[in-house]
């Protein structure tokens, strides 16, 4: 595949060179910040020690500062994800991506449910619109129908792993985000001494209480119940599960820019294409047996 | 709120609830020598909070914008994608030739509905050692400031007292008022 099939082309100074500079940034200083800040958030738990109820409260602020530090990467998710679809017309994504709405967040994880797969197609660049991206580029010798359909199947597997990981967020979302917001809005952690916490019967359970914020009254908010170590294994497991997802997106958004060479003055020439112009994940038993083995003899890859 | 301590300069005193000097005469219970030392601890103290304010003030109208940046989608794009080729495009147009290195590139976009208009603004933030440290400093300084202040605040709620002067800076009295404290703040 070394040549790419006349479409029309963005503006370079506007949308290829800006969004190739905030692709490589994601991946270059983004993003190994944010697991940087993870593993440092979850280290910091880990090493807190809990032999006193003073320490134990320190403890658990630094599970709460955990929630906070893998809720950010979500976030960070959501809005890259959004962009593709917000921008506002004639801008590149970016655009939609420095141009902050409060309610931009919640309400993406929100959709997560309710979209179709061809969104996911869209949101991961293997198709824009009805185009899809094996078909941008002239491929020697062309691609057999199997190889078309196995190219699909793979495509939508992908989308479909995407699709399941970002519906499981947004339950991460939607249950931590308050805890998220006590942490960076002045680690509003209640001491267990001065709360009591009740389950839906009003029966005393155990657990990490925040306080919410812009309420007429002391509101607490309870759903990290212990025991604590476990709830860090998740927490972090989630926040790592989105830097996944992330880079998943970001590099898939990376490749294309990969068939190009790209100059300051915005005019470009096809590059021989060392790796393929997209990147596929996805669970092995959502792509049959047969097509597995067409694309592996095609592409010279193998699926683990 | 920076705006308002350094507009009002009786509003810090009032937040840190240190004792103005006619509090102090009024206060039963106190020698001459406690009190006058009591007024220099709460300047100390009140100099001190203030030159940590100043400092968390400079880094906040500095940078606050940029630091809900980091908290919101991260929109940055790193200072070397921007200026090495082959660039960012209309974001490197919108850069100075010659910015130290590291830097990173905050990009703030505006939609003007009704004007139909979009507008991305492009900012540098400085990212050397030295700017890195001046971020820490800002970081400790609020630290300071907010143990002073939640310290003070604390000790009063629990010794019914409307005003505190906490003893973070009692190492800064000359020995004689030192002295004088002693029994104020036993070790």
């Amino acid at each position: 595949m070394t040549e790419l099939r006349p479409l029309p082309t963005p503006d370079p100074q506007t949308f290829l060179l800006p969004a190739r500079a905030y692709l490589l940034s994601m991946r270059d200083q983004n993003l190994p910040m944010r697991r940087a800040a993870l593993d440092d958030a979850e280290a910091h738990y880990r090493e807190a020690p809990q032999g006193t109820d003073h320490e134990e409260q320190i403890a658990r602020i630094a599970l709460v500062a955990l929630v906070g530090e893998a809720l950010q990467i979500l976030e960070d998710l959501a809005a890259f994800g959004d962009s593709f679809t917000s921008a506002p017309e004639g801008t590149a994504f970016f655009a939609a991506l420095t141009n902050y709405s409060s309610h931009r967040i919640s309400n993406f994880y929100a959709q997560m449910r309710k979209r179709p797969l061809d969104y996911y197609l869209d949101l991961l660049g293997l198709r824009r619109g009805a185009l899809r991206l094996e078909e941008a580029f002239v491929i020697e010798p062309p691609f057999s129908d199997e190889e078309l359909i196995a190219i699909e199947e793979a495509h939508r597997a992908t989308a479909a792993l995407v699709r399941k990981h970002l519906i499981n967020l947004a339950e991460e979302w939607r249950k931590y985000r308050p805890f998220s917001n006590a942490y960076r809005h002045g680690l509003l952690v209640a001491n267990a001494g001065d709360v009591t916490l009740v389950d839906d019967s009003g029966v005393e359970v155990e657990g990490i209480v925040v306080w919410m914020r812009r309420r007429v009254s002391a509101e607490g908010y309870g759903h990290i119940a212990p025991p604590y170590d476990r709830m860090a294994d998740y927490l972090a497991a989630a926040g790592r599960t989105a830097l996944d997802v992330l880079e998943h997106l970001v590099d898939s958004r990376l490749r294309i820019f990969e068939s190009i060479e790209l100059r300051a003055d915005g005019s470009w020439t096809v590059k021989p294409l060392k790796t393929l112009p997209w990147r596929w994940w996805f669970d092995k038993k959502d792509v049959s047996e047969g097509s597995l083995e067409l694309l592996s003899a095609r592409f010279n890859m193998t699926f683990e | 709120m920076f705006a308002r301590l350094f507009a009002d300069s009786e509003l810090t005193p009032a937040l840190y609830r240190l004792p103005t000097r006619q509090v102090l005469v009024d206060e039963p219970g106190l020698s001459d020598g406690q009190r006058q030392a009591l007024e220099h601890l709460a300047s100390i103290t009140l100099m001190r909070v203030d030159a940590h304010l100043a400092i968390v003030r400079r880094f906040w109208d500095s940078l606050h914008d940029e630091a809900k940046k980091t908290m919101h989608g991260l929109a940055f794009v790193a200072g070397c994608h921007g200026v090495e080729p082959p660039g960012a495009g209309m974001i490197t147009r919108a850069l100075p030739r010659d910015h130290v290195r590291p830097f990173a590139v905050p990009l703030t976009t505006r939609v003007d509905q009704l004007a139909r208009h979009v507008n991305t603004e492009v900012g540098t933030v400085a990212l050397t050692d030295g700017d890195v440290g001046r971020f820490a400093e800002a970081g400790l300084a609020a630290l300071d400031a907010t143990e002073v202040l939640v310290g003070g605040r604390l000790h009063g709620l629990e010794t019914n007292h409307a005003f505190t002067v906490p003893r973070s800076y009692l190492d800064q009295l000359a020995p004689a008022h030192r002295a004088a404290l002693e029994p104020l703040f036993p070790q």
